[in-house]
């Protein structure tokens, strides 16, 4: 019953956009994240979306599967796009019906920003469904590195993070576990008011909290005994590397971004 | 005469081309039950084995509509699962599941109030409660007035399995399933385990379903062997007839008691050896019987 969550899943593959480096498909994305802000017009999106779709299929990720992410924001996107369009004022009336009134500028405005967020989850889904956490969380962790300098355990940060991203799976089947197990002795979690649901799940938190705790005990044994000392003098097995292919795929992306600025400056 | 009687006496579960798919739909799909068609019945001490991922919990989490089927009719005394929700309950009251490592479930801060979490969910009266409670605390060798008032969680680790199994015997169901009930337990722990279950086979009657790795302990207590693989039923007969098929299982990653395991052995050494013993008593005879066929 918790299974079928499927945002910031590792999807295993070998794409090109598997292969590339972390640290590109890091800074690509969050250049995409600021880009997809400056653009304010219609045929911009729609080439975005275009190209995104390029990606997701030079992936080999299944479309439909990658709307799937988009189901737990689908009530934030309803409500972006219900607010803008009510509460912005404009000048070409299109409807109004007592205190309610839409304005055309309003329904384009709302229109954009469910547009954005769209295309902001669809395209941040595509680091995450083609980056393993670990190689994120390396990722991240050498991007990050020069602030060391000021005093931010960098590396420490990136530990947890890779931990808590590790077990966030293991506790789901936990939590289905413990929750199965109390259902057949007669519990039930779906039925009555608000209190008495949060109720009925004190027989599930009890337990998936002992056992969060147990697990952290054993694992912080685990890597003790593997003489894990954090960061100080730690090397690593795999280093990132920059190849051929982030060049690429850099340019590719630079050449989407400057068609798109391109569309915008001179419709705009 | 003897197909007369089996008409009377219905199976209390039966499994009609019932198939699961877990995440159907998702690039993760897989198929974990392929058309089972089973029936068990009353009164029978159930055997599962089979390789891990071929299934076997996954069977079992059917039998109460933990899990409902993709297709198929999954129908437990008359009634099918798949129907609405007010008979969940009326099911689960029928029949239980202890859990791997059902330790792990306790949360109550006391023992007797974890064990009577499931009747209170049924809706069951103070006493009616308190009776249960008591029952099958006894049921499982726990002392009520020792271990009634002390947090789950101070007993030690066989205590703690035992105080789960009560939790679950205290709904007083007629079909009791358990998966990997043995497993992490010491060598005492498991025989006492098995002798409850077998006491619950024989003396309440209950329908036993027990999935287990463990070879010697399914041909000791088992009265039928339903053998998993790949989400297909393999085998389903009785204990004897399933274990001297040796290469089949073999080739499926099990194994067979070590009885069978030692006939073996001396077939391969020369030796003329018959029969299949699933206890140290038949592992007698046939040796004897083997010493005088070259005595004689």
């Amino acid at each position: 019953m918790l299974k079928n969550i499927t945002i910031g899943q590792f999807f295993p593959g070998d794409s090109i956009i598997h292969r590339m480096d972390p640290r590109t498909k890091l800074i690509l994305v969050f250049s995409f994240v600021v880009g997809i802000f400056l653009v304010k017009s219609f045929l911009g999106y729609a080439l975005i979306g275009i190209y995104i779709m390029l990606v997701i299929a030079v992936c080999k990720i299944s479309f439909k599967y990658m709307l799937k992410g988009l189901r737990p924001i689908f009530i934030i996107l309803l409500f972006t796009f219900v607010i803008n369009t009510l509460m912005t004022p404009g000048e070409t009336l299109l409807f109004s019906w007592r205190k309610i009134t839409i304005y055309e500028e309003g329904l384009r405005i709302g229109f954009y920003f469910a547009v954005r967020l769209i295309l902001l989850v669809l395209g941040s889904q595509i680091l995450t469904l083609t980056t393993s956490p670990l190689a994120l969380t390396d990722g991240l962790e050498t991007l990050f590195k020069p602030l060391q300098k000021i005093g931010l355990p960098v590396h420490e940060l990136a530990m947890m993070m890779t931990i808590a991203l590790r077990f966030i799976p293991t506790l789901l089947t936990e939590t289905d576990k413990i929750m199965k197990a109390q259902m057949s002795r007669g519990a039930d979690f779906e039925s009555g008011n608000l209190i008495s649901r949060a109720k009925s799940l004190v027989p599930v938190m009890v337990p998936l909290f002992i056992s969060a705790f147990r697990r952290a005990d054993d694992l912080a044994l685990a890597m003790e005994a593997r003489c894990y000392r954090g960061s100080e003098g730690r090397t690593r097995m795999k280093k990132l590397r920059f190849t051929g292919v982030d060049l690429f795929t850099t340019f590719a992306f630079l050449f989407f971004a400057a068609s798109v600025a391109a569309v915008q400056i001179v419709l705009g | 005469m003897q197909s007369a009687i089996e008409k009377k006496e219905l199976p209390f579960i039966k499994f009609e081309k019932v198939s699961y798919v877990y995440m159907e739909g998702s690039p993760f799909e897989t198929i974990a039950l392929k058309d089972v068609d089973l029936e068990i019945m009353p009164g029978e001490f159930l055997g599962v084995i089979g390789h891990t991922g071929s299934g076997k919990t996954t069977l079992v989490q059917h039998i109460n509509a933990l899990l409902k089927p993709t297709s198929g009719k999954v129908i437990i005394k008359g009634v099918e699962t798949s129907t609405e929700k007010s008979k969940l309950n009326a099911l689960r009251k029928t029949v239980g599941l202890v859990f791997q490592y059902p330790e792990y479930q306790l949360f109550e801060e006391s023992v007797v109030k974890d064990v009577a979490y499931g009747p209170k969910n049924l809706g069951m009266g103070k006493e009616e409660i308190e009776r249960r409670v008591a029952a099958a605390l006894s049921h499982v060798g726990l002392d009520i007035d020792e271990v009634g008032d002390k947090s789950p969680f101070e007993l030690s680790g066989g205590q703690k399995r035992r105080a789960a199994f009560a939790g679950v015997l205290a709904m007083e169901p007629d079909i009791l399933i358990l998966d990997e009930p043995t497993a992490g337990l010491d060598p005492k722990g498991r025989k006492e385990v098995l002798e409850l279950l077998v006491k619950l086979n024989k003396e309440e009657n209950m329908t036993v379903i027990m999935i287990s790795h463990y070879m010697d302990e399914i041909a000791a207590v088992c009265s039928k062997v339903l053998v998993m693989d790949k989400g297909e039923v393999s085998m389903f007969d009785a204990p004897r007839e399933v274990f001297s098929h040796y290469e089949e299982l073999k080739s499926l990653g099990l194994d067979v008691p070590y009885t069978l395991n030692l006939v073996q052995q001396m077939k391969s050494r020369g030796v003329n050896i018959k029969g299949t013993p699933l206890t140290l008593d038949e592992m007698y005879a046939s040796i004897a019987a083997a010493k005088e066929g070259k005595n004689a």
